[in-house]
């Protein structure tokens, strides 16, 4: 989870959320207080007005009814507190004494029928709050000052009112909590993900090219320009990658195939002349054994030669096929047959269905058949086995080779396919071959579609098995 | 019987030549394109042997221009270009054979000569050395007044063998050519085929040993008195 690019960027958003799902209650305040400020205000003005003919009027509230009307604006519900009854009877204790024990002080009275409180700067306590809030219901008029405009004078609220639109506050508040976040949740984490494939498609589209790269086709696809700037450069990176690999990949290829070339002139010469010196000197004599060495020596590089060629050829695709029907029962028949007279030491056993005609390059097919053979007869044991098998249906069929071998390590069988590996490096002496048989084989059966597969097990033997269509 | 050989590497040349004319052929040798285009518009030779890679005017040039100027003596090319499109182009261009490199020198002087029968009689049904022949049809083989149907296994031994008397052939390459292994199995399948090969070819006990010679560490070769 930790690694996924989609949950990181879905989580940062989800952090932000929060964020600002906590920052709300400020943000809201923020936002409405202004309006409760506005609101409440006007309330104020208006009642102020209608009243203000029935009540004693005191400096202190005179000053701010003119203060209120003029800002029409409140605070919290706060501090001071004024009284006056129905009947002009104070409601609240009425002595001054009284009120002092209370925490109020700076008591102004309303003759007329009730309309208010008036609190003092004083923050009221609890049990202060607790007794307001049992008058509060029973007065129209709440006073109040800004608490923290201190030279600001009293205003005076409707109680009612900031009840209500407190409520509707809430009201507000808790659909958003319930309705609304979630949604806001669902959409952010929808857009998240919208805008992940929007940037990962770039990135998308790249690792496509990139895995369609092989050796053989090292040319990034030309779809592969982004239509976002921001990500030119890197595809344009990938492109001049590619380029390069290619161009490098190239010239290591053309390197074998002119070094081989280059080889054959001097090849032939040598060739000339060993085969000369056998037919001119004495026969019989020493010499002319030593003749035959060099001879055999050069052969072997005539081989080599040619087998690079041949995998330079398949690597840059250029193995040319001269396909024609061949008979691949006949061939394996007779293979097992020779290696019967050949093998005097093996086992050789053959079970291969009449028949088949397989539609391929009958050289190139030889040799990987010869070299699957040759195979199992080097790394076979004194007294061992080897088993043709060859088995087909319609339209494919399956050659196995099967040969006993003297215990086979993993290593050995996950690079039996690399160029000039040959197994286990203390025998390679005794084994004559160059270790590209195998790779030699691997590339014939793929240009012909075909598979080939190397198994052994812990009985130690050792299967090679190659699977083809019989048409392509 | 004159043959041309058109080739730049001078050692390849050697050899060529001597091989050539060891087989009882005159040789001219022309080390560049041009130079060889020049010497082929001289009649009287029976065959050239025209190397691809040339200085001045490559062998593909060289032939196409005999052609156009109605050259029309028989063409094997050499070269180390083996690909299809390579020998192709040279077919194309007006060749009757053509030999990649590296070549043995005794295919080479079979091939010239196969090139001098086709255009003068059709393909031999025989191929003779001394006394030794083989028909390549009835896969027959005799000397002197023997006669052998060969299996084959020894109609191909005795046929690669033929085809170049004289030249020793290594037990490996025996192998190679006639059961297509690409390894020695360290048997003596080879020494086994020979004797009965010779066993067959001489029944009668007065005729004189058949021509097939081992070489000790050498190889095989059939023997040219």
């Amino acid at each position: 989870m930790r690694n996924s690019l989609r949950f990181q960027i879905v989580f940062r958003l989800l952090m932000a959320m929060l964020i600002v799902i906590l920052a709300n209650r400020y943000l809201a305040k923020l936002l409405v207080s202004g309006d409760i400020y506005s609101h409440t205000g006007r309330e104020i003005s208006a009642g102020m007005h209608a009243c203000s003919h029935l009540i004693n009027v005191r400096t202190d509230f005179l000053e701010c009814y003119e203060n209120a009307n003029q800002q029409s604006m409140t605070s919290h519900i706060s501090d001071s507190l004024v009284i006056c009854g129905a009947d002009g009877t104070p409601l609240l204790p009425t002595d001054t004494n009284a009120c002092s024990a209370s925490g109020i002080t700076n008591i102004v009275w309303f003759d007329e029928p009730s309309r208010g409180l008036w609190f003092d700067d004083i923050a009221p306590s609890l049990t202060q709050k607790d007794w307001l809030r049992s008058i509060y219901s029973r007065f129209e008029w709440m006073g109040v000052r800004d608490q923290h405009r201190s030279s600001q004078p009293w205003v005076m609220v409707r109680t009612r009112d900031i009840e209500k639109f407190l409520e509707e506050l809430w009201q507000v508040r808790d659909n958003h909590l319930v309705y609304v976040l979630p949604f806001i949740l669902l959409l952010i984490v929808m857009v998240g993900f919208w805008l992940i494939r929007a940037v990962l498609e770039p990135v998308k589209r790249l690792e496509l090219s990139m895995q369609a790269l092989t050796p053989d086709s090292l040319v990034a696809s030309k779809e592969i320009h982004s239509q976002y700037i921001e990500f030119e450069t890197i595809t344009g990176l990938y492109k001049d990658m590619c380029l390069r690999l290619d161009e490098s990949f190239n010239r290591v290829r053309s390197f074998t195939s002119h070094a081989s070339h280059e080889l054959k002139t001097p090849l032939t010469i040598l060739r000339g002349t060993a085969e000369r010196l056998i037919t001119e000197l004495p026969t019989g004599s020493d010499v002319q054994v030593l003749a035959r060495d060099v001879a055999d020596e050069v052969e072997r590089l005539i081989s080599i030669s040619e087998q690079l060629l041949l995998l330079s050829r398949a690597d840059s695709n250029a193995l040319m096929l001269q396909r024609k029907d061949f008979d691949l029962s006949q061939f394996v028949d007779q293979l097992a047959d020779d290696a019967i007279v050949f093998e005097e030491s093996l086992k050789i056993r053959k079970k291969i269905d009449a028949h088949v005609v397989w539609h391929c390059d009958a050289v190139l097919i030889r040799q990987l058949i010869h070299n699957l053979y040759t195979n199992a007869v080097k790394y076979n044991v004194p007294g061992g086995h080897i088993d043709f098998e060859l088995r087909a249906d319609s339209d494919s069929f399956e050659l196995r080779v099967v040969n006993s071998s003297a215990g086979v390590s993993g290593q050995l069988i996950e690079h039996a396919f690399d160029r000039f590996y040959r197994g286990d490096a203390s025998h390679t002496r005794t084994v004559d071959g160059l270790g590209l048989g195998l790779s030699i084989c691997l590339e014939i059966a793929k240009a012909h579609h075909g598979t080939l597969k190397i198994e052994s097990d812990s009985a130690s033997t050792v299967t090679l098995t190659l699977r083809a269509p019989l048409q392509f | 019987m004159k043959i041309l050989l058109v080739e730049d590497e001078i050692r390849i040349a050697e050899f060529v030549v001597h091989g050539l004319t060891g087989a009882g052929f005159e040789v001219d040798h022309a080390p560049d394109g041009a130079l060889g285009l020049q010497k082929a518009r001289e009649p009287g030779y029976s065959a050239i042997v025209l190397d691809v890679m040339l200085p001045e005017l490559d062998g593909f040039a060289v032939l196409k221009q005999l052609r156009a100027e109605g050259v029309e003596t028989p063409v094997i090319m050499l070269s180390a270009k083996v690909d299809l499109p390579y020998r192709l182009m040279g077919f194309e261009s007006g060749a009757d054979d053509y030999l990649p490199k590296p070549f043995f020198i005794e295919e080479l002087v079979a091939r010239v000569k196969a090139l001098r029968s086709r255009r003068t009689t059709p393909p031999s049904q025989l191929l003779q050395v001394g006394s030794l022949s083989l028909n390549l049809v009835s896969r027959n083989a005799y000397w002197h007044d023997v006669s052998a149907t060969l299996s084959p296994r020894e109609f191909n031994l005795l046929e690669y063998l033929m085809q170049s008397p004289g030249q020793i052939f290594s037990r490996k390459k025996i192998l190679a050519h006639v059961w297509q292994v690409d390894f020695d199995p360290e048997t003596n399948v080879v020494d086994v085929c020979i004797q009965r090969l010779k066993r067959k070819l001489s029944r009668g006990a007065d005729t004189s040993p058949v021509p097939i010679e081992s070489v000790r560490g050498v190889g095989y070769r059939i023997r040219v008195d």
